[in-house]
C-alpha cells in the first residue's frame, strides 16, 4: 500500500506538471512576445547557448525483466493450481478453492526527465549535451489462499502473501546530440534531433513472502507450518541509448520557450551483473553474478514444466540451463514536454 | 519388590556377563562397548523439482541421537560393523533389535512360558559376526531433539511445529543415520575403513534404501539432480571417502568403489516398495482360500470391507490374532516391545544392555536437557482424531494406533530414571519405544507432503531407488511366513511392478546351494534401466524362508537368522573370522 501511494504521488506530480505546460503551450500567443519586435529576434538568435529541462512519458516492454512475472505466475499455477487439480482428479482430496487479491504487474511504462545544454552552431544546427533519467517501478501486495477439502472433511488452508512484490528499472543516459531546426513564420521552430550515448541501468526484483499452512476442522484451527523470507536480485550495467525524433518549440517569452517532442528511444543494456540475497527464516544466502536468462525444467509427479526466468544466481547445484545473457530493453516511444532557455 | 528383583537379576547377569566366555571380550582389543549421544547440529536442506527459488528449504532442529556400540567377541578391529535400526518411523531400536536376540543380552522369547520380561544372555549374539552399532532415530528410544534457545519450549504451538518435515521425512531421517554412522567411524579410526553392513527392520527397509542411495549417489544430493538436497551431508560423505578411498581424494567416488565399504544390506521384513506391497498383500490374503478365508472359517464371522477398514483390522479385532504373527493372539509382538521399553527405564538394565555405566552419559541428565522435547502435549497425544480420518487404514493400524498407545504409556514413565538422572520437564521423556508425534510428522503434519514432494512411505520412488541400490549392493531380506504387516509373499511381485526397470522379479523357492532355508529373488533388469550402470542384467536377493517367524524375525528364529546371515556374508566376501580365526 505504501509503495502504491508513492507511485501515485509521483505520477500525479508529473501529470500536473505536464498539464501546466500544455495549458501554457496552448494559451500563449507567441506573436505577442516575440515576433512583434524583429530586433529581439535577432538578439535572441545571437545567443548561442540554450538549456532545456523536460519530463515525459514512455511505453516499453522490458520482456526479459518481465519474465520474473511470468515465471512466478507459472510456478504458482504449477505448484498449487495444477497440483491440486491432480490431487482432486486422483481422489486424494475432495475439492479445492482459491482466492487471490491483486496480481503481479509487469513494467510497461516510465517517466523520463532530464536536462540538455545546446550550442547553436548556426540558425539551423545545434549540438547538445544532455542527461536523461528514467525510472519505472511496479510494486504490489499480493495475497493468495488455497483451501483444499480433504477426504477427512478437514480443510488445509495455505496462505501466501507477497508484500511487497516489486519490480523496477532505472536508466541514466548522458548523451550527445545534433539538432536541425527550422523556424516557421518567426515563431514556431520545428526541430529534428538525434541524440545518443551510453546508458547506465539498474534493475531490481524483490519479493518479501510468507507462507502459512493451517489445518482446520469443526472445532480446531492449527497453524501447522509457517515460513517467511525475502528474495532479492539487483543488477546494474551499461548499454547504448539512441534517441531520434522531432519537436515543436513555441516561444513563451524573449528567451524562454516551451517544447513538445516525440521520438523513439532505442535503449538496450546487455552487460548486467549484480548482487542477490535470499533470506529464508533464519538462513541467509547472498551472491554476486552476471544476469542471464535461465531455463528451468521442472518435473513433478503431476507434470512437467519448462520456464525461463532472469537470474544472477548460478549455483553449482542447479540443473538449470543458461540460455543467454539478460537484456534490459527500455526502448519505446517517448513523449516529452519541456522548457528551453536561451542565453 | 520389582526393583529388588531387578537388582538381583542385574547382579546375576553381570556375573554371567563377566564369566561367560561367549561374552567375554578379548583383552587385546582396544575397542570397548560404549553408548551415548551423537549431536546433530541444525541442518539446512531442501526439496525441489527443479525450481530453485520455490524449493522447500527447511532447517532441522538440533538432535541428540542415541547410539549403543558393542564390540565383536573376537578380533573386533578386523570385523565388519553392523548398523541396526528398527522402523516405525519413530520406533526405537533399543527396545527392538537390540533387545531381540542380536546383542549380548536379549529378551527371552518364550513369553508363553513366563519369558519375555527379562534380559538374558543371548547365545545368538551377532557380536560373533562383528561389531554392532544400534541407533535410535530422532525422537525415538533415547534420542531427543532440542528446541533452539530463542524459542520458548513451554509453547505448545511451537512444539507442535517442531514435528514437521524439517525434522521428519525419509531422506533427512536417513541422512541422520549416515551422519551418526560417519561421525562414529571418524571417532573410531580403528574401524573407519571396515565394511559396514546395514541392518534395517520394517520401515528400516525404507531407511536402508535412502541411506544406500544417499551414499552410493552422494554427489547427486548436492548438485541438484535429486529431489532431496543436503550439501552438508555430501561434504561429510566426501570427507569420509577421502579418508577411506585415498586414491579418489577430492574426486567423485563411483558406486562400485563405495560398495567396498557400504556394499551389504540385511533387511528384516522390510518396507521397500510399500505402496505396491500393500496392494498385493490385500490381493493375496483376500483371494479365495487365502488367509482371510481361513480365519472366516475359524471364527464363523465373514470379513466385510464396509465394516473393517482393512483386512488386518479383521485379523486383530475379529480373529483376535496378531497381524505381526497371525498364529499368535493380538498384541503378542507389541508385548515384547513394551516389556523391553519398560526394562530399559531402569539404570541397571540399561547398563547391562549397553555394557557401560550409563550414569557417565551427561546428556541423559535432566539438567542437560532444558530445551529438550519429546511430545507436543504433556497430558495426551496431540488430538489427531480428525487427521486420522485422512490416513489409510493401514497406517492407522500399524503406526498410529500403537504410537498413541505408547505415548499414553509414556506419560507415566516406569523405572528409576527420575531418581538417577533427575525429573524431566513435562514434554520430555527418557525413553519412548514408539513416538507417535514423530510418526505423525512423517505421515500427516508434513509440509513436504502437502507441497507434493515424494516423501510418503508409499512412493514408487523408493522402489526404484531400491532396485538401483541392489544393482550395486549385496542384499539379504527375510521371508517371514507369519507376518502380515510386511507380507513376504508380496515383496517379489511388488518389485516386478517396476516394469520400467525390471523385466521380472522371480521368487525362487528351491535351494540353489543346499541351504537349510532356501529362497532367492531373481531380478532380471532391463539393460538400460539405469544409464549409469553398465552391463546390468540380473541380480539376486537372498530371501530365506522363516516358517515360524513374526515381523521381528530375530526374536522368533534367532539361531536360523544368525546362521543364514553368517553364511551369506561369508559368501559375499565379508571376513567374519578375522586373522587366525577359523571360519564358522
Amino acid at each position: 500500500m505504501k509503495i502504491a501511494n508513492i507511485k501515485n504521488k509521483s505520477h500525479g506530480f508529473i501529470n500536473r506538471l505536464m498539464g501546466l505546460f500544455l495549458l501554457l503551450f496552448l494559451t500563449m500567443n507567441p506573436r505577442a512576445v516575440w515576433a512583434d519586435n524583429s530586433n529581439d529576434v535577432e538578439i535572441i538568435r545571437r545567443k548561442k547557448f540554450q538549456i532545456e529541462l523536460y519530463g515525459g512519458y514512455t511505453t516499453f516492454n522490458p520482456s526479459d525483466l518481465n519474465l520474473f512475472i511470468s515465471y512466478d505466475n507459472g510456478i504458482q499455477t504449477f505448484s498449487y493450481d495444477t497440483y491440486l487439480d491432480y490431487l482432486q482428479i486422483n481422489n486424494q482430496i475432495q475439492s479445492w478453492t482459491k482466492t487471490q487479491d491483486k496480481e503481479r504487474q509487469m513494467i510497461k511504462k516510465a517517466f523520463p526527465f532530464g536536462a540538455r545544454l545546446k550550442y547553436h552552431l548556426n540558425q539551423t544546427i545545434a549540438v547538445s549535451l544532455g542527461f536523461t533519467y528514467l525510472t519505472s517501478r511496479n510494486g504490489s501486495d499480493i495475497e493468495l489462499q488455497y483451501t483444499r477439502n480433504e477426504l477427512s472433511n478437514e480443510q488445509y488452508v495455505e496462505e501466501l502473501v507477497y508484500s511487497p512484490y516489486l519490480l523496477s528499472a532505472k536508466a541514466y543516459v548522458p548523451s550527445l546530440g545534433i539538432h536541425i531546426m527550422k523556424e516557421i513564420k518567426n515563431t514556431v521552430t520545428v526541430e529534428g534531433y538525434l541524440t545518443g550515448g551510453p546508458m547506465f541501468i539498474e534493475c531490481h526484483y524483490m519479493s518479501d513472502w510468507s507462507y502459512e499452512w493451517w489445518m482446520q476442522g469443526t472445532d480446531y484451527t492449527w497453524l501447522t507450518f509457517q515460513s517467511s523470507g525475502t528474495l532479492e536480485e539487483k543488477g546494474s550495467g551499461t548499454g547504448i541509448a539512441l534517441d531520434v525524433g522531432g519537436r515543436l518549440v513555441y516561444p513563451l517569452f524573449k528567451s524562454l520557450g516551451i517544447f513538445l517532442e516525440a521520438g523513439y528511444a532505442y535503449q538496450v543494456a546487455k552487460n548486467i551483473s549484480g548482487g542477490g540475497r535470499e533470506v529464508k527464516d533464519d538462513s541467509t544466502e547472498s551472491w554476486e553474478g552476471r544476469w542471464g536468462i535461465k531455463r528451468e525444467t521442472i518435473s513433478a509427479p503431476w507434470g512437467d514444466l519448462v520456464l525461463d526466468l532472469p537470474a544472477n544466481y548460478w549455483p553449482n547445484n542447479s540443473n538449470a540451463e543458461k540460455l543467454r545473457d539478460f537484456e534490459l530493453d527500455l526502448s519505446g516511444l517517448q513523449l516529452r514536454l519541456g522548457l528551453s532557455f536561451r542565453f | 519388590m520389582k526393583r529388588i528383583y531387578s537388582v538381583i537379576l542385574y547382579l546375576l547377569l553381570s556375573v554371567m556377563f563377566i564369566s561367560n566366555p561367549l561374552h567375554c571380550k578379548e583383552t587385546e582389543q582396544s575397542l570397548q562397548n560404549e553408548a551415548g549421544f551423537m549431536t546433530i547440529e541444525p541442518i539446512t536442506f531442501y526439496f525441489h523439482y527443479g525450481d530453485h527459488f520455490s524449493r522447500l528449504l527447511l532447517k532441522s532442529s538440533e538432535a541428540r541421537i542415541w547410539y549403543s556400540f558393542h564390540t565383536a567377541d573376537k578380533n573386533s578391529l578386523e570385523k565388519p560393523l553392523f548398523v541396526f535400526f528398527n522402523g516405525g518411523p519413530g520406533s526405537a531400536t533399543c527396545s527392538g533389535l537390540m533387545s531381540m536376540y542380536t546383542s549380548e543380552f536379549t529378551l527371552d522369547n518364550k513369553i508363553e512360558t513366563g519369558g519375555g520380561d527379562i534380559f538374558i544372555p543371548n547365545p545368538y549374539s551377532w557380536t560373533q559376526l562383528g561389531n554392532l552399532l544400534y541407533i535410535d532415530a530422532r525422537e525415538a528410544g533415547f534420542s531427543y531433539n532440542l528446541m533452539s534457545q530463542d524459542k520458548n519450549i513451554q509453547d505448545e504451538g511451537l512444539r507442535f511445529r517442531e514435528f514437521n518435515a524439517q525434522n521428519f521425512n525419509p531422506f533427512f531421517d536417513a541422512a541422520d543415520f549416515i551422519r551418526v554412522l560417519l561421525r562414529f567411524l571418524a571417532s573410531h579410526p580403528e574401524l573407519r575403513k571396515n565394511p559396514v553392513v546395514i541392518v534395517g527392520e520394517s520401515y528400516g527397509g525404507i531407511r536402508t534404501i535412502c541411506m544406500h542411495h544417499l551414499l552410493l549417489n552422494y554427489t547427486e544430493y548436492g548438485n541438484g539432480a535429486q529431489m532431496y538436497q543436503d550439501e552438508a551431508l555430501v561434504d561429510e560423505i566426501q570427507a569420509h571417502f577421502d579418508d577411506v578411498f585415498p586414491d579418489y581424494q577430492g574426486q567423485i567416488v563411483p558406486p562400485e568403489v563405495i560398495t567396498e565399504q557400504f556394499g551389504h544390506q540385511i533387511l528384516i521384513q522390510p518396507a521397500i516398495s510399500y505402496g505396491y506391497q500393500t496392494q498385493i498383500t490385500n490381493n493375496l490374503i483376500l483371494q479365495p482360500g487365502g488367509l482371510i478365508d481361513q480365519l472366516e472359517q475359524q471364527t464363523g464371522i465373514p470379513y466385510d470391507p464396509n465394516i473393517h477398514e482393512d483386512p488386518l483390522y479383521y485379523v486383530r479385532d475379529v480373529a483376535d490374532r496378531d497381524y505381526y504373527i497371525y498364529t499368535k493372539p493380538a498384541g503378542w509382538l507389541n508385548g515384547f516391545f513394551s516389556n523391553a521399553a519398560r526394562l530399559l527405564h531402569y539404570r541397571q538394565n540399561l547398563t547391562l544392555m549397553t555394557g557401560m555405566d550409563v550414569t557417565a552419559i551427561p546428556q541423559l541428565y535432566a539438567s542437560a536437557r532444558t530445551q529438550a522435547y519429546r511430545v507436543i502435549r504433556t497430558d495426551y497425544p496431540y488430538n489427531i482424531l480428525p487427521a486420522l480420518a485422512s490416513l489409510t487404514p493401514l497406517i492407522k493400524l500399524h503406526f498410529i494406533e500403537p504410537a498413541i498407545q505408547e505415548a499414553n504409556e509414556a506419560n507415566q514413565e516406569p523405572g528409576d530414571m527420575d531418581t538417577v538422572f533427575g525429573i524431566l520437564q513435562p514434554w520430555d521423556r527418557y525413553y519412548m519405544s514408539s513416538n507417535g508425534n514423530a510418526n505423525w510428522a512423517f505421515h500427516v503434519y508434513n509440509v513436504a507432503i502437502v507441497r507434493g514432494y515424494e516423501v510418503t512411505i508409499y512412493e514408487s520412488l523408493l522402489g526404484r531407488m531400491f532396485l538401483q541400490n541392489v544393482a550395486h549392493t549385496h542384499t539379504f531380506s527375510t521371508n517371514a511366513a507369519l507376518d502380515l504387516v510386511v507380507y513376504s509373499a508380496a515383496i517379489p511381485p511388488s518389485l516386478a511392478r517396476h516394469d520400467d526397470i525390471v523385466e521380472s522379479a522371480q521368487h525362487i523357492k528351491h535351494p540353489m546351494n543346499g541351504e537349510d532355508r532356501p529362497g532367492y529373488i531373481l531380478l532380471n533388469y532391463h539393460h538400460s534401466a539405469f544409464p549409469n550402470i553398465q552391463n546390468l542384467d540380473t541380480r539376486t536377493i537372498r530371501f530365506p524362508l522363516y516358517s515360524s517367524s513374526c515381523h521381528a524375525v530375530s526374536l522368533t528364529q534367532p539361531e536360523e537368522l544368525l546362521n543364514d546371515v553368517s553364511a551369506w556374508l561369508s559368501e559375499k566376501g565379508i571376513n567374519l573370522a578375522g586373522k587366525g580365526e577359523a571360519k564358522k
